[in-house]
């Protein structure tokens, strides 16, 4: 449905998208997702035209749209900011594509759309009298009314608080069950994309480090930068002696079974991969925090900050030395 | 950007409004100083510059621009402390008081001195036994634009204290200040870049103002000529006279751009100065004791700067020479065919103008969102107009326009442009003049509206245009609406410009208060400058009105 080849593009000598390529099935649901700067807002707003890139193609169903201005695209967009037009009711709002299309029965769409998003009491109120939520509900409306063929989310949730933003992310997901329209998804909350989208495109300076499915994404990172971004796991830096891997001044007893490239130089460990109480390294602990269901203990390797999730019952004082184990982990050239 | 044939386009716009923008307004300033420079004659430049006539009038332009500086300052800042930082009763109207000098002609306040203080009939000094207070003097002058400059000093001075972190004055306390330190010495010393660099800007004003000059400084014994009235006197000579008013036109110009870059100096050392955006409430000073007495300074103050002259120009309407009231002086206005054709150019003229700059504001501010380089090109071009003396202005156009230009395009095609000794140049004037207001404006606005309300309609399948039209402009309403309020306003009321643009046998409302004042009916001048304050105050207090109500809603 939208493909895009080798896309480049610079602000100034600043690359910000080097090279990317992608393909979205019909219907498929990508989320991109990465840390600020990563260039995944600026890929999506040259599939949608606002941005052009200077070189490579975009297609869109199956099309070559590279060159051509947003209005003539047939997109749908969501913007973090909303991008609600104060002056206009949120009927009007969701009016406007359908008025610069000239549909007919506008009325009627109007209303089946502000019905996906549980807004049809509100459709004569002015957006200053709605909250954000209800906002974003308008601008996914609006965004959909025309049966555009993408739509595209640029952080559609960000600007909402913790419980509203669930409640949204459970609507989009519906949203999609029952249109299953192509949508791009741009976050840097990795729950946002895990939950919702097919396959997740994890971007790093402007390049794509690994596009996969969520179960794999977290289960099997491509890169380090893919372990630490997606599950939250410790990246030491360091290389492979005999069988043990040496960061700094510490030497770590690794699992039996891992695999040892020898050209290893990063050492992934998730939190929960490691045993805390038990096993053959004996670390010093930084700081234990109790989280409820589990404590969240910090070791200090050789400088480095080490994070393992622990029972909640273990509770290492800050400044003793504890044993661990690390029960998985992963080597990285 | 791509660029597209979209693309191409707006940048043929762009350069073709830049292009029309330099051709009116930077265009007749190289005109003026090229003119100057090769027509001051065999005598050359500099013996124009240094004979007697000349120099007397820099002397009496440098003598009331210093006068006036100096009074705004003295009143502007203490005022500024006091409407900001303490509890003096009634600072809200007092403030609106002080600040109605700037929406209404400086003119119209000599008027009202020239009621109060003309040395034989002025109502003073019928109290006081004739002669005891002679506003024809330089000193008259100087205070008569001292007052009406003091805004432009309090005001700046009072937004500094209106947003003064309230952290230095709780460090000075901290310190072992006293209250009169914590309070007044630090804000004072800070407030004080805004002050200087407002007092920079009423030397400008004075320096460009005619009306005042004219009518206070002319027929004073010793005559007191200013480089504009010396402007105006080498432009009633006919042709000749144009390029002597060019070489004066320059003095002027240079001393502007001096003393503009002067306050722009002092306005950057005051940004320094320790502000924060937080603007919280400030404590006002208790005044205690004397909170009274300072309370009825101000008040007689303001009864002398701001009410005296407007009532003396109402009673001026409303009486004959003998004292009795009448309504007659109106009655003939208004049945004058003249006042009825010159409300009609006036008004036609400045609604003209004002729509055309809010227009340009905005059409020069779209170039800017879509091309820094060009924007920042198409601000310089619309800044300097405002910044430079009237008088200075008009003498460029005339220059420029004096004759007939002809454009002849492909051979065959030909454009004439006849400016000279029509409407349209004042119009051309009034535009340039006040193209500021438009731009900054809208600059404003647009730097308020999200960016993504226009992306939003252009996915949503508007052109670009279509999408600035349906998206962004409907959010600049309020800064546009003001823009065109305050250009009407201030070309409504004009009176420096339309004076010396204005061909014989034409009138607008500046012109006919200017004549009738200065020549033949000072009563009918009266009747025209109080229905200009009524009109003014009606205008203001509308925007007023309907700011509350904004407010409420």
């Amino acid at each position: 449905m939208v493909s895009l080849e080798q896309v480049h593009k610079s602000y100034g000598e600043t690359p910000v998208v080097k090279g990317l390529s992608l393909e979205v099935a019909r219907g498929e649901m990508i989320a991109l997702l990465g840390p600020s700067g990563c260039g995944k807002t600026t890929t999506l707003r040259i599939i949608a035209g606002l941005e052009h890139a200077d070189a490579g193609r975009v297609h869109i169903d199956g099309a070559l749209v590279t060159g051509q201005p947003p209005e003539a695209r047939g997109l749908g967009m969501v913007f973090q900011s909303y991008a609600i037009w104060p002056h206009k009711t949120v009927a009007e709002n969701v009016e406007y594509p359908l008025k610069l299309k000239g549909v007919a029965g506008r009325e009627a769409l109007v209303r089946q759309a502000l019905g996906w998003v549980r807004l049809d009491a509100l459709a004569q109120r002015m957006p200053h009298a709605l909250s954000g939520g209800q906002l974003q509900r308008v601008a996914l409306a609006r965004a959909l009314v025309a049966s555009p063929k993408v739509l595209l989310l640029d952080e559609p949730l960000s600007n909402l608080d913790a419980a509203l933003r669930e409640d949204l992310r459970a609507e989009i997901a519906a949203l999609r069950a029952r249109l299953g329209t192509t949508m791009i998804y741009v976050t840097h909350d990795q729950n946002e994309a895990l939950a919702l989208a097919d396959r997740v495109a994890v971007m790093n300076h402007g390049v794509i480090e690994q596009l996969a499915p969520p179960r794999e994404l977290y289960e099997s990172p491509k890169t380090p930068f893919v372990a630490a971004f997606v599950g939250g796991a410790n990246v030491l830096e360091g290389r492979l002696d005999g069988a043990d891997f040496v960061c700094g001044d510490r030497r770590l007893v690794l699992p039996a079974d891992l695999e040892r490239p020898a050209a290893a130089r990063h050492l992934v460990i998730r939190p929960e991969a490691l045993t805390v109480g038990d096993g053959p390294n004996e670390l010093g602990v930084v700081a234990s925090l109790f989280l409820g269901h589990s404590t969240e203990v910090r070791f200090d390797v050789a400088g480095h900050l080490m994070r393992a999730l622990a029972p909640a019952h273990v509770r290492p004082k800050p400044g003793e030395n504890v044993r661990v184990r690390i029960d998985r982990a992963q080597l990285f050239s | 950007m791509r660029p597209g044939r979209g693309e191409a386009a707006f940048k043929l716009a762009a350069v073709g409004l830049l292009s029309l923008l330099v051709a009116f307004t930077a265009v007749p300033l190289l005109v003026l100083v090229a003119r100057a420079a090769s027509a001051a004659g065999e005598l050359g430049l500099w013996s124009l510059w240094s004979s007697p006539a000349t120099l007397q009038a820099l002397r009496g332009t440098l003598v009331t621009s210093t006068g006036a500086a100096a009074m705004s300052f003295v009143l502007g800042l203490p005022l500024a402390v006091l409407l900001e930082r303490t509890d003096l009763p009634h600072r809200h109207a007092l403030r609106a008081a002080f600040t109605l000098p700037t929406a209404i002609p400086p003119f119209i306040w000599g008027m009202g001195w020239v009621a109060l203080a003309n040395p034989r009939a002025g109502l003073l000094n019928r109290a006081l036994g004739a002669g005891t207070v002679d506003i024809y003097s330089g000193f008259g002058v100087a205070f008569v634009l001292g007052a009406a400059g003091l805004p432009l000093v309090m005001l700046p001075a009072a937004a500094v204290l209106a947003r003064l972190d309230p952290s230095h004055a709780e460090a000075a306390r901290d310190f072992g200040a006293g209250p009169v330190r914590t309070h007044l010495a630090v804000p004072v010393r800070l407030a004080l870049p805004a002050a200087a660099s407002g007092a920079a800007l009423v030397f400008l004003f004075a320096a460009a103002a005619f009306g005042v000059p004219y009518l206070l400084g002319v027929t004073a014994t010793p005559p007191t000529p200013t480089l504009t009235t010396r402007i105006y006197a080498e432009m009633l000579m006919g042709p000749a006279g144009l390029w002597n008013a060019a070489a004066y036109s320059l003095l002027l110009l240079a001393m502007a751009v001096v003393v503009l870059l002067l306050s722009r100096l002092l306005g950057r050392s005051g940004r320094t100065a320790l502000l924060s955006g937080k603007g919280l409430k400030q404590r006002a000073l208790q005044l205690g004791p004397l909170r009274t007495p300072l309370s009825a300074a101000v008040i007689a103050l303001a009864l002398v700067l701001v009410v005296a002259p407007l009532l003396a120009v109402a009673l001026a309407s409303l009486t004959t020479p003998a004292g009795d009231l009448t309504v007659s002086h109106w009655g003939r206005v208004l049945a004058d065919p003249r006042t009825l054709s010159a409300t009609v150019n006036s008004v036609a003229l400045s609604l003209a103008a004002a729509a055309a700059v809010t227009t340009l504001g905005l059409v020069l501010s779209m170039i800017r969102r879509r091309s820094a380089a060009l924007g920042h090109a198409a601000e310089l071009l619309a800044a300097w107009p405002y910044a430079v003396p009237g008088t200075v202005l008009a003498i460029a156009l005339l220059a420029a326009f004096s004759r007939d230009l002809r454009f002849v395009f492909f051979d065959s095609f030909a454009l004439v442009l006849a400016l000279a000794n029509t409407l349209w140049l004042l119009l051309l004037a009034w535009v340039a003049k006040h193209l500021a207001f438009g731009t900054r404006n809208a600059a404003e606005g647009l730097a308020r509206v999200d960016p993504s309300l226009a992306e939003a309609a252009r996915v949503s399948g508007a052109g670009p245009l279509r999408a600035f039209v349906d998206a962004v402009v409907p959010q600049l309403k309020g800064p546009l609406a003001a823009a065109f309020t305050l250009t009407f306003l201030t070309c409504a009321t004009e009176l420096t410009l339309a004076v010396l643009l204005v061909p014989p046998g034409r009138d607008v409302l500046g012109t006919l208060l200017f004549e009738l004042q200065s020549y033949a009916d000072p009563a009918s001048a009266a009747v025209i400058a109080c229905a200009f304050v009524l009109f003014v105050l009606a205008v203001l207090g509308t925007r007023a009105a309907l700011v509350a109500r904004r407010v409420d809603a």
